[in-house]
């Protein structure tokens, strides 16, 4: 052994697997039954006029993009949020569990994907995904599922929960 | 007890959670009893205690309250910050001090953390002053210092969260987080590394059972700031240019976690570190950038 033993010296030409890497962690019915165990969900269908849409960006500095809320009223108390994040390379889908008082209990990834290019932000691209519960259309690399590689900021994540947070306050709490 | 739409024996069973900052994830390789609803809630327990115990943001945290503390007091911190503490006090020793956690002022000074945070940005105390008591459960500063332990803690959040699903009778699995991640059980798993150059584009690392593999790089920082990464040189201060990205291997995922940092500063032949990387079993990947290929070699220059 000599001192650089620890070292691997191969110099590889290197496989490269396809261009998109994408998991689905949980479907929607999977993440409301593991965030409210045994409650009855309720869908409260929601859509947020231009007022309030203008309120929430003013007070999170984030954008809105939809304004239907994917929103469910939970029979043992609080509520069930499906939401969507975009940022560079990444498209995350996660679902967020408030409770009564409109504070955060729980997030849950649905689930992720990512790509390079502009593709991830056409939304042809993204709209494959939307709704989507089946994990067959989402196996996109099956191979490897474990990626090492420099931080993923979640920033866009803590963003979109703000913009919820906001969400909460100006539409759906109870007046 | 909770009921999933999925078979019991299936698996294997991901999760996903926001927390240190990035994405966490949580695999757990069936077949399992019933869906492991109990020893994912407690994995991530695990890694948010790490996160809310080691935040350099948060100023109740241990770390929080150690950057804010007077110097020749004794001050209790949790073991688990201790353990992380006594493993920086190592690295740094051993490295010739190219692992050091007191370099926060230079994080901040690179733009990496934001300075306006912390009130007093001339905590000079270096390494020297941190005082660990023997029971790694109360730390002395010699002089005021600030630590940032993000380039260990992040890999101490995955061995507990690891140890935690073995508690649970986890039998095989991955934890990552945010691209630090350790292999456990006894299957080979493969493991991707983004394409330094397309982080959307996933190399083929190699196949590993019961290991840590850790990386860092100037990608993926998202911080909307212009720093080649969040490498800080002791010695100068500054920010390194790294070629590309620089993975290690390891048992543990701290020692993979940091020895990244210590790898991005090595110098040739420095028989000091060359020993630490052998004594702690990890190896060492460079991926340079040639062209729009990623070129996986020993760091050294080549002809």
């Amino acid at each position: 052994m000599n001192e650089r033993s620890a070292f691997l010296l191969s110099l590889t030409a290197l496989a490269v697997s396809p261009a998109c890497y994408a998991v689905q962690y949980l479907s929607v019915e999977q993440a409301q039954a593991l965030m409210f165990p045994n409650a009855v969900l309720t869908p409260l269908p929601m859509t947020l006029t231009a007022e309030q849409k203008k309120t929430i960006e003013a007070r999170t500095g984030t954008m809105v993009r939809q304004s239907e809320l994917k929103l469910w009223r939970a029979a043992t108390g609080g509520y069930f949020l499906v939401d969507q994040v975009l940022g560079k390379h990444e498209f995350i889908t996660y679902a967020v569990a408030l409770d009564d008082s409109g504070a955060v209990r729980q997030i849950e990834i649905l689930d992720y994907r990512e790509t390079h290019g502009d593709e991830v932000r056409r939304p042809g691209w993204r709209s494959q995904f939307a709704g989507k519960t089946s994990a067959d259309t989402l196996r996109v690399n099956k191979d490897i599922q474990n990626i090492s590689g420099a931080t993923l900021s979640c920033v866009h994540i803590t963003d979109g929960v703000r913009r919820l947070l906001a969400t909460y306050d100006v539409a759906i709490r109870p007046r | 007890m909770m009921s999933l739409s999925v078979r019991a024996e299936a698996g294997p069973w991901r999760r996903a959670r926001p927390l240190l900052g990035t994405l966490v994830e949580i695999t757990v390789s069936g077949p399992q009893p019933a869906y492991p609803a109990a020893a994912f809630e407690a994995a991530f327990a695990a890694i948010a205690r790490v996160h809310d115990l080691m935040s350099w943001h948060d100023a109740g945290s241990d770390v929080g309250r150690i950057n804010r503390a007077a110097s020749g007091h004794w001050l209790p911190i949790d073991a688990w910050t201790g353990e992380v503490l006594r493993a920086a006090q190592m690295l740094f020793a051993r490295s010739g001090g190219l692992f050091d956690v007191t370099c926060e002022r230079h994080l901040r000074r690179a733009g990496i953390l934001p300075d306006a945070l912390h009130p007093d940005p001339e905590r000079g105390g270096g390494m020297a002053d941190l005082i660990l008591d023997e029971g790694d459960c109360s730390v002395r500063l010699d002089r005021p210092l600030s630590i940032n332990l993000d380039g260990i803690a992040k890999g101490y959040a995955v061995d507990r969260a690891v140890a935690v699903l073995q508690d649970h009778g986890v039998a095989g699995g991955c934890v990552n987080a945010g691209g630090d991640l350790r292999l456990f059980g006894s299957s080979e798993q493969e493991v991707g590394l983004r394409n330094p150059r397309r982080p959307a584009e996933i190399i083929h690392l190699g196949r590993y059972c019961d290991r840590a593999v850790a990386t860092t790089g100037g990608y993926f920082l998202d911080s909307g700031l212009d720093v080649a990464s969040a490498v800080i040189d002791p010695a100068s201060g500054l920010a390194v240019t790294l070629p590309g990205s620089i993975t290690v291997t390891a048992p543990c995922c701290m020692h993979a976690d940091a020895l990244t940092k210590i790898a991005a500063l090595r110098r040739p032949d420095d028989d000091l570190v060359d020993s630490l990387f052998q004594e702690l079993q990890a190896t060492v990947h460079t991926f340079s950038i040639a062209g729009a290929e990623a070129v996986q070699d020993d760091g050294e220059p080549r002809q």
